[in-house]
């Protein structure tokens, strides 16, 4: 059974308490809250992604470039570097983001020809 | 295809300044009464590609043969340059959002050849509240393609060109740009338009007799963090050499050699790595 129809099978039961509860004249906010978050657990659970590029590929290295995604949506940085969220690559991942892709060194073979902006690195929440 | 020529206007450090960068800036070059009557004629023609401006006398008198952005082009281009041969404007309803969006245009090339040169012209004031154009300076040697580059958004050291009206900037066609965003109400226009070499590259631009080669500044003024340091030198080293037409006399040793900037100024008579043709 996909996971939704799950979740939407227990909002049903849950609703189904609260109506028989509110016959009883026994429906108290409690009950109901249990249907919300119900409601934000059902809610499918959207990756976050950041993506930096950097001078290095020491984690440590400092941020030449930055992109965000949260919940879905490209988020826009600011310009000034120092108004980013993070100076390097450690300090995402001491904030709880996780690294999915390091700097790919086979596409380096030749430095004379092939230059990209920084080191990339991909990271998760 | 139509030509112009005039007098150059660039010296070698100007031109080296080019090939560094990518770009050169022109502040408040076009009369405002022209500035204004480019306004008018793109409110009442405001499609992307208003190509009856290449018709009009005033037009191509004051803004295609502009003195100091000719000049410039001149100088880049040699004598009896082609003037463009289409215009787009890239006209905005502001404010509005960018995500993203930095790219290069169709059909860049990796320099060092310079056989034409896109120039952006904004007839109104753009302040950084209309979304001026955002460029990666020195990106015209990061040889990324364009679909590649569709995940990235804040870059450092990005130079949003905020102008006067009246401005113009010249780019080498393949530098990294996109559009900014605009947090003002209004329409922003941008004329785009591109020149193109009918000549051989030779060094016909303005000579300063106290140039020297090896003296010649070709580093970026701070430590380049996205390339080697040395290797950016070269790179405008080449560039430069081969808009003097004398590429073939240079071939870079390596290291901390001539074009690289410390090494050029303590060289005192010897300079490892420049051509002996070139000195």
């Amino acid at each position: 059974m996909a996971i939704l129809t799950v979740h939407l099978t227990r909002i049903r039961n849950q609703l189904e308490q609260c109506r028989n509860k509110l016959v009883q004249g026994s429906l108290m906010p409690d009950d109901l809250q249990t249907i919300i978050d119900a409601l934000d657990e059902a809610r499918p659970k959207v990756q976050d992604i950041l993506y930096i590029q950097a001078t290095g590929t020491a984690p440590e290295s400092p941020v030449l470039g930055m992109s965000l995604y949260t919940n879905g949506r490209r988020i826009p940085l600011p310009s000034d570097r120092t108004d980013w969220p993070y100076e390097s690559v450690i300090e995402a991942v001491h904030d709880g983001w996780r690294i999915i892709s390091f700097p790919n060194m086979a596409l380096m073979m030749d430095d004379s020809a092939t230059y990209g902006l920084g080191c990339e690195f991909i990271l998760e929440k | 295809m139509q030509t112009y020529d005039c007098e150059p206007t660039l010296t070698d450090q100007q031109i080296i300044e080019f090939c560094k960068y990518g770009y050169l800036m022109l502040e408040e070059v076009v009369p405002d009464e022209i500035n204004k009557r480019v306004i008018a004629f793109c409110d009442a023609y405001p499609e992307g590609i208003p190509n009856g401006y290449l018709k009009e006398a005033w037009f191509v008198d004051q803004v295609l043969c502009n003195a100091p952005a000719a000049g410039a082009v001149r100088s880049l281009l040699g004598r009896d340059f082609g003037l463009p041969l289409s215009i787009s404007n890239h006209r905005v309803h502001c404010p509005r959002t960018i995500n993203g969006g930095w790219h290069r245009d169709y059909g860049s090339q990796q320099v060092p050849k310079v056989n034409y040169l896109q120039l952006f012209y904004y007839p109104q004031a753009t302040p950084l509240e209309m979304g001026p154009t955002e460029l990666l300076p020195g990106s015209h040697y990061l040889s990324m393609p364009s679909h590649f580059m569709r995940h990235l958004d804040a870059i450092a050291d990005a130079h949003k060109t905020a102008a006067p009206a009246g401005s113009i900037f010249i780019t080498v066609y393949s530098i990294w740009h996109r559009a900014s965003t605009a947090t003002a109400a209004g329409i922003r226009n941008l004329i785009k338009y591109t020149y193109w070499r009918t000549a051989a590259p030779t060094r016909d631009w303005v000579i300063d007799p106290a140039f020297r080669l090896e003296n010649a500044d070709f580093a970026t003024g701070s430590p380049e963090p996205r390339r080697d340091w040395s290797r950016v030198c070269h790179d405008a080293a080449r560039m430069y050499l081969w808009l003097r037409g004398e590429l073939d006399n240079y071939e870079w040793i390596g290291g901390l050699a001539w074009p690289a900037t410390a090494t050029a100024a303590q060289a005192k008579g010897f300079c490892p790595g420049l051509p002996a043709d070139l000195a």
